[in-house]
């Protein structure tokens, strides 16, 4: 399968910081990818450098086939790409529905006259958003909770109702930033097998960050292992299992 | 002449653009008229004839309540075929019994779940072709057995099916219905458990005008008459929930005029206007109270006929302010009939329902007699007895106090062993006839406990009395061959946490809830109340605060919420021996593989 993102000699830094040290890995269409690695190693920068949020000062990020530099996160949603975040970033005062429905903000193309009116272009809109959002509601089993406000859920419900809105984008590749943490045993297996039926039923490629080492073993195809900003490992799950500096990373090593 | 196929065909050609059922999909209420319906029948009913379903092939049917599984009954019946409900959440050795004594040829399911639970136990039955409804969750599974119902449907043609219907006959074998307390299968004809519902609805006078919401699995002999063939025989509609994570806020939307459910959902709309209300606002909270006291004290006047004008006003201002939107809450504010099955309500709750205008009417029934042969006449303000036997049922007591009837809508044991002698039917309940004929039910025969002085009593009545606190889940009597009665009270998680918030009392979790002393004063003031309304033999000395809750996939409760002793006295048998052995406190290695100490209480 061909590569849908390339990621070549990324350095990123902040001030005198260097967050990221050239690293280069790259992503297969189709395939679930974990990004690996101590606090501080450079994940979730990396994640913001993919989407745009950050600008690398050398190395490109190649995309679906197009090399750049830099992206503004808004052309990366047009392009296909959807995120969730560490800290959940919902309308916390918003219900599931309408959050789920912001998500959906590159399909209205009516103008706010006319949503407010609900007139012309809007009400066929309405529709056809609302039916996106409802299928996805659906399939994240959260039919219940459709008219809570997300302030009111649980924690775990909160990061379902996040992969919903990165879902309803329609995505090419989604970029997961720590799907389960602070999740429960139940709560994980569920995300776990959200993510496997996004990727192996919808076909959609996903980059995810993650600290559960079981989680990360069991359902990604390919792991990629960062430390203090540079990258230490990459292959399969067993390759990197048993790649010495990621052991040493993870362990530490006698000095 | 009728027949389940045939009363879609009469409803097409009677009131074809009617509503028949409704279901939400997508957060939106779709409907399908009788004519709607007839053609998703025979659109089923060509896809099943590609497999070969003919007179007497035998099919189960195994999920929730989704239009297509409904629509697939009628379809299987119209090629003359048995249709087998089975519990979407039956376990496996229970699917297994099914499965291999109906002698299941096709599996219908509805998707991964009952799919994985049966391919666990696929080469231990005669089942050689599953057809599931949602796909989802099995793009990768090889077996080829397995075929999605979409599939064979667009390989199907859209030939009429008026001809098949019209030749299958009424007294053809319909449905073999699974009986959980008697572990057996019986056989249902399509007469007979049409004719049963007839007279619920000559007795009751629903119309086609009523509506219906069927939230719970057919596989559940009552609710299978009550919801499925009623509505089919009635002509009314017939409402299906989103998921059963959605039932509550669906019948909101839906505010159907009848209600059927067996006494646990009854007890759980107690049990969450409890929670609601101790996680209410001082203010309201108060108010609460206040207005239902006031309440029963006007509704006890009405029963006895003493209730002035100014009660009137004051019950009109009560209702307005506290009781109906309460009500609205639950669904309940059209409601004209509500029918109990399995198990009666306690008082307390069965008057505080008909306070509320919920006029609740208990009714007795099970497999063997096709789900129903007695049902209380509307306004009965008795919450003791399940009413008078219907027309053509007749019922009496015999020497083992136990309740034997006779019906001309019987259904036969799959077995054989029918324990009927002249037609008479042994129910396999203790119950007694009070003076105009009403039937008094105490419990099952099986589950009747004998204390040391030889003091027999049923268990279920000191139970139903323990659990109609919001606070109780369940309850478990114990005694045999004792000095006295012991309990095991199982809690209920959400008005208890509910109640501990308010109290603030601090926890992590239901078994430290459960172990709290607060909680357990709680549940001991509870027991102390209703042993004041029990003879002294029977009060309740000792009991246990459980550290769970009763586990349906273990088979610790039935699908009706109905206690079952024999599973919970394996699983829970160092609580029993405890109690036994008068200790006052037990170590339970429970079903988890983990320990834990529970305290046995005195009283």
């Amino acid at each position: 399968m061909s590569d849908i993102l390339k990621v070549e000699n990324v350095t990123l830094q902040f001030g005198g910081v260097k967050a990221i040290t050239d690293i280069s890995f790259n992503v297969k269409e189709g395939e679930i990818c974990a990004v690996i690695g101590p606090n501080g190693a450079g994940k979730s920068s990396m994640l913001n450098v993919i989407n745009g949020v950050y600008l690398p000062q050398i190395g490109t990020v190649t995309y679906d086939g197009v090399e750049r530099q830099s992206i503004n996160p808004r052309d990366a949603a047009i392009a296909g790409m959807a995120r969730t975040f560490q800290n959940i970033a919902l309308f916390q005062g918003m219900n599931v529905l309408e959050n789920i429905m912001t998500g959906r903000n590159l399909f209205m193309k009516s103008t706010w006259l006319e949503q407010g009116l609900n007139i012309g272009r809007a009400r066929e809109e309405e529709r056809v958003n609302r039916l996106a959002v409802e299928k996805v509601i659906k399939f994240l089993q959260i039919e219940s909770i459709r008219k809570t406000p997300v302030s009111k859920l649980p924690y775990g419900l909160q990061k379902r109702v996040e992969l919903g809105r990165a879902l309803v984008a329609e995505p090419k590749i989604l970029l997961l930033d720590e799907p389960m943490a602070g999740m429960n045993l139940e709560e994980k297996a569920d995300m776990s097998c959200f993510i496997l039926e996004i990727n192996k039923e919808q076909g959609i490629t996903t980059v995810m960050i993650e600290h559960d080492m079981g989680v990360v073993m069991d359902i990604s195809d390919h792991v990629v292992v960062l430390d203090y900003g540079k990258k230490i490992g990459d292959g399969s799950p067993s390759e990197v299992m048993a790649n010495q500096d990621v052991i040493d990373a993870y362990l530490g090593v006698s000095h | 002449m009728a027949t389940i196929p045939g009363l879609v065909l009469s409803h097409n050609n009677n009131h074809p653009d009617a509503v028949a059922l409704r279901y939400k999909q997508l957060g939106i209420w779709n409907s399908y008229s009788w004519s709607d319906y007839l053609a998703e029948v025979t659109s089923s009913t060509n896809a099943l004839k590609s497999l070969s379903i003919g007179k007497g092939s035998v099919v189960a049917v195994y999920g929730n309540n989704v239009p297509k599984l409904i629509f697939s009954i009628s379809a299987i019946q119209a090629l003359g075929g048995i249709v087998v409900p089975i519990h979407p959440e039956s376990t496996s050795s229970e699917l297994k019994k099914i499965l291999s004594d109906s002698k299941t040829e096709i599996l219908i399911a509805e998707d991964q779940q009952q799919v994985d639970t049966f391919l666990g136990i696929e080469s231990e039955c005669s089942v050689n072709k599953v057809i599931y409804l949602d796909g989802r969750g099995m793009a990768t599974y090889k077996n080829e057995n397995l075929n999605s119902f979409d599939d064979l449907i667009v390989k199907s043609n859209n030939a009429s099916i008026e001809n098949d219907i019209n030749s299958i006959n009424e007294n053809d074998t319909a449905f073999y219905l699974f009986d959980e307390h008697e572990d057996s299968l019986y056989k249902v004809s399509h007469a007979a458990i049409i004719n049963n519902s007839s007279k619920i609805i000559t007795l009751n006078t629903l119309t086609e005008k009523d509506s219906i919401v069927s939230y719970l699995p057919l596989s559940i002999p009552t609710n299978l008459l009550f919801t499925f063939v009623t509505s089919l025989n009635s002509g009314m509609s017939l409402n299906l929930p989103e998921s059963n994570q959605t039932i509550e806020k669906d019948i909101q939307e839906i505010g159907p005029t009848i209600l059927y459910a067996p006494s646990f959902v009854f007890k759980h709309i107690i049990t969450s206007i409890a929670y609601r209300i101790e996680s209410a606002n001082e203010a309201n909270y108060n108010r609460y109270m206040n207005h239902y006291k006031s309440l029963m004290e006007i509704y006890n006047k009405e029963v006895s006929g003493e209730s002035s004008l100014l009660d009137k006003i004051k019950k009109s201002w009560i209702m307005l302010t506290t009781f109906a939107p309460a009500k609205n809450v639950f669904g309940l504010t059209k409601i004209k009939h509500a029918f109990v099955s399995d198990g009666v309500l306690s008082k307390v709750n069965f008057d505080f329902f008909h306070a509320i205008g919920v006029e609740i009417q208990h009714s007795f029934g099970q497999a063997a007699s096709c789900g129903c042969i007695s049902v209380q006449p509307d306004h009965s303000v008795s919450s003791e007895n399940a009413g008078k036997a219907m027309t053509g049922c007749e019922i009496k007591i015999n020497d083992d106090s136990e309740v034997c009837f006779k019906t001309d809508c019987s259904a036969e044991n799959l077995a054989g062993s029918n324990n009927s002698n002249d037609g008479w039917v042994n129910s396999g309940y203790v119950g007694k006839l009070d003076d105009v004929g009403n039937i008094v039910i105490d419990g099952r025969l099986e589950d009747m406990i004998t204390l040391k002085s030889g003091k027999k009593f049923s268990p279920e009545n000191i139970e139903n009395l323990i659990s109609c606190s919001p606070f109780v889940k369940a309850a478990v009597i114990l005694g045999n061959n004792q000095d006295s009665v012991s309990a095991i009270v199982v809690i209920d998680p959400n008005s208890v946490n509910s109640w501990a918030d308010r109290k603030n009392i601090r926890y992590t979790g239901y078994t430290e809830l459960a172990s709290k002393e607060e909680v357990k004063d709680l549940v001991k003031e509870h027991i102390s109340c209703v042993n004041d309304s029990l003879e002294s033999s029977l009060k309740v000395k000792r009991f246990v605060v459980l550290h769970r809750t009763l586990v349906m996939n273990e088979g610790e409760v039935s699908k009706t919420m109905e206690v079952m002793r024999k599973k919970i006295a394996i699983n829970l048998k160092d609580v029993l021996t405890a109690i036994e052995t008068n200790k006052d406190n037990c170590k339970v290695d429970d079903i988890d593989q983990l320990s834990y100490e529970l305290d046995i209480n005195k009283i």
